[in-house]
């Protein structure tokens, strides 16, 4: 089994990237389970084509022990497993705790146990110690992070990159690559590949801006199921195939927020 | 060897919840009801506390069989709730409450889960308080997180005053105490009620306890407050109270803790003789005190007479002044052979406690283990700590010290007790 997971800044695609990930990998006929760690249950939605209203907490809350791995474990495109963890309404509660509950009990049912690939899709940047579960407890032992050449992404990607470095002495936990996800910034590439080595990692795909995924996106679908001869498609089939032979990963070395204006200042005049 | 805990605190404030201090300032105010915002298991060290209260009132006659003691409701957090929020858990505690008991005013409690998940306590004691019409108040701490004991008590006081009170003329004579120190039927209250009245001064009341509502509400007609303390930690805290209710309703207060030991008390006399332009009649009650102090001190020196006696101290600074034992001792005519630092302390524990006592005595002061063969050979172990050996005299001092001559002669006639035990009878008197 190959545990994966994807982290990045608010917005930056984390979800589109892992459900195209995971339909990729599907469709190759793969077994592969996404487990969305966001109160707001929108990281499968692209997989299941609807909005997953039976979360891991809400189950757990309804049915307390007596919850079963069918009701919290859905099929979506190609038999993709899908499963969100759920959480809090904004401004109550402790999402993060939700994430360590809803995990364990994942881990209590046994509920994924066969999958060749598990996707964690994670909320944002790794703001506490729930959010690092992923990280922390050997869930996932490859990381990825999503971020686009813009600097408060990049600012979150270095963040991200001290919980991995952090963890990474205690565990199996490796970082596995900067997926840069274009937002159409000068230089944007170069500054990626650059920052990625500054981390001491590599630009592991490049997913250029395009029409598409917002087509698919406002469908209920992945690039994949939508437009499956896209050149959009073919980006994410390369970025699946990369992530599932990737060996080459490494314990990160974040940088300084100086040094990190710097780079985007060299990268970013036009 | 001690029985009890090692003290492991080494910070300057006490590692304490902030919640029992809440349910204490109200425990006795007829009408109020108490909810913690916590799990069920956080209402356990309250309840031991209410039941130790009990037993100690049964134990020094001063039990009051119909006195009100506030009802504790936990909203019974449980795991759901430190993920979704407890605010639905809280709002049904309030009703639950209001229907149950009836309250005159609530108090709620946040615990550590309520203020680590950042549930809005306020706004739904607010809502409460407009549904159900009745005073629905919120204190400011979570339980361990930015609290401690004496804060909860503190701004239970606090938030008591703000809603209760409002500035009125002040009545001649009378004083508020502020704090606890066993309620009006204990022998604190008693020593303190004699000690005033000797300068004419009539206690109206107490507060933040054993106060009705309307009884709190005549608290700005005080034309004193006195704060009760016993220690620097917990003075600090009802200093702060009476400045407060002075800078809100212009009510002075004595800025002097409680009267502890002869030399406390003559200070604290001399120095409410001057706020209240009286010097004469405070050296005219010392002179009172001192009478009684003596004939009780006579009779303890008899009863100690040729005693060997031992200090074995295990509690910090922070927990005990020793200078109010060695004055207590010295006054019965007691020089302790050797003081004994038990091991429990930490070494800048002890370094502490050897730099207060060496103020107060040239006693030679070691670790336990240098002194236990004396310690086994002494007639009375004076200490802070139970020992092991049951065979041994042992005289437990009182975690707070006592108040003024009164709170002397008590734990004289205490330690002469045990001095003339028959035989070889050992055993353990306690100081309270």
């Amino acid at each position: 089994m190959k545990k994966i997971a994807f982290y990045g800044k608010g917005g930056i695609g984390k979800s589109t990237t892992a459900a195209n990930v995971s339909a990729a990998l599907a469709e190759t006929g793969y077994s592969v389970c996404q487990i969305g760690c966001d109160p707001k249950n929108d990281s499968t939605r692209l997989l299941l084509g609807r909005t997953c209203t039976q979360t891991v907490l809400d189950m757990v809350r309804a049915y307390g022990d007596e919850v079963k791995t069918e009701q919290i474990v859905h099929s979506g495109f190609a038999g993709v497993k899908c499963v969100e963890a759920g959480g809090p309404e904004p401004g109550v509660g402790c999402a993060g705790r939700g994430i360590i509950v809803a995990l364990e009990k994942l881990k209590a049912l046994q509920a994924i146990t066969e999958e060749q690939f598990v996707l964690y899709d994670v909320l944002g940047d790794v703001v506490c110690g729930g959010f690092a579960v992923p990280i922390r407890e050997g869930y996932a032992t490859d990381i990825y992070i999503v971020s686009s050449g813009e600097l408060m992404s990049l600012y979150a990607a270095n963040n991200i990159a001290k919980g991995v470095a952090r963890f990474a002495g205690r565990g199996r936990v490796r970082l596995g690559g900067i997926i840069g996800n274009s937002r159409n910034i000068v230089n944007e590439r170069e500054l990626l590949q650059e920052f990625a080595a500054r981390l001491n990692t590599r630009l592991i795909a490049f997913i250029p801006r395009d029409r598409m995924v917002h087509q698919a996106e406002i469908n209920r679908k992945t690039v994949i199921e939508w437009a499956p001869q896209s050149e959009q498609a073919g980006v994410y089939r390369e970025l699946a195939s990369l992530v599932m032979e990737n060996v080459d990963l490494s314990v990160p070395t974040p940088v300084g927020f100086e040094e990190l204006e710097e780079l985007v200042l060299q990268y970013g005049v036009e | 060897m001690v029985l009890n805990k090692r003290y492991m605190i080494t910070m300057k404030r006490s590692c304490s919840c902030s919640m029992p201090g809440v349910w204490r300032a109200v425990a006795h105010n007829e009408g109020a009801v108490v909810i913690y915002h916590s799990p069920k298991a956080c209402g356990h060290v309250t309840r031991e506390m209410d039941l130790g209260g009990h037993y100690h009132a049964l134990a020094c006659g001063t039990f009051v069989p119909k006195q009100y003691t506030a009802p504790l409701v936990t909203s019974n957090l449980q795991e759901e709730h430190s993920i979704f929020g407890g605010a639905d858990q809280l709002r049904q505690c309030i009703e639950y409450v209001i229907e149950r008991y009836k309250p005159l005013y609530i108090i709620i409690a946040n615990s550590c889960v309520a203020g680590v998940i950042g549930d809005d306590t306020p706004a739904i004691a607010q809502e409460a308080e407009a549904d159900f019409g009745i005073p629905v108040l919120t204190v400011p701490c979570s339980g361990f997180l930015d609290g401690e004991y004496h804060a909860g008590f503190y701004y239970t006081a606090k938030i008591l005053a703000e809603r209760f009170m409002q500035r009125q003329p002040a009545s001649a004579n009378t004083v508020t105490l502020l704090g606890d120190r066993g309620g009006p039927h204990g022998a604190d209250a008693k020593e303190m009620t004699a000690l005033l009245s000797s300068f004419g001064l009539q206690v109206q009341g107490r507060f933040p306890g054993y106060a009705t509502l309307e009884q709190m509400k005549r608290v700005p007609a005080s034309a004193l407050c006195i704060p009760l303390g016993g220690r620097p930690q917990s003075y600090d805290w009802m200093r702060r109270l009476a400045v407060d209710l002075e800078e809100r309703f212009g009510i002075p207060f004595l800025d002097h803790d409680f009267p502890v030991g002869w030399t406390g008390t003559k200070a604290w006399l001399r120095q409410l003789g001057a706020m209240l332009g009286r010097e004469q009649e405070a050296l005219q009650v010392e002179d009172e005190q001192a009478q009684r102090l003596v004939a009780a001190a006579a009779k303890c020196r008899c009863a100690l007479e040729g005693s060997q006696v031992v200090l074995g101290i295990g509690r910090p600074l922070i927990h005990l002044q020793p200078g109010w034992v060695l004055e207590l001792l010295t006054l019965a005519g007691v020089t302790p052979a050797k003081i004994l630092l038990f091991k429990g302390l930490t070494g800048e524990q002890k370094t502490a406690l050897r730099q207060e006592l060496e103020k107060h005595t040239i006693t030679p002061i070691v670790d336990e283990t240098e002194g236990e063969v004396l310690m086994h050979t002494s007639d009375v172990v004076v200490t802070t700590h139970e020992l092991e050996d049951d065979a041994l005299r042992q005289f437990y001092l009182p975690v707070l010290p006592p108040l003024g001559v009164g709170g002397m002669i008590e734990l004289w006639n205490k330690l002469g007790q045990l001095a003339k035990r028959p035989g070889g009878q050992g055993g353990v008197q306690y100081g309270w």
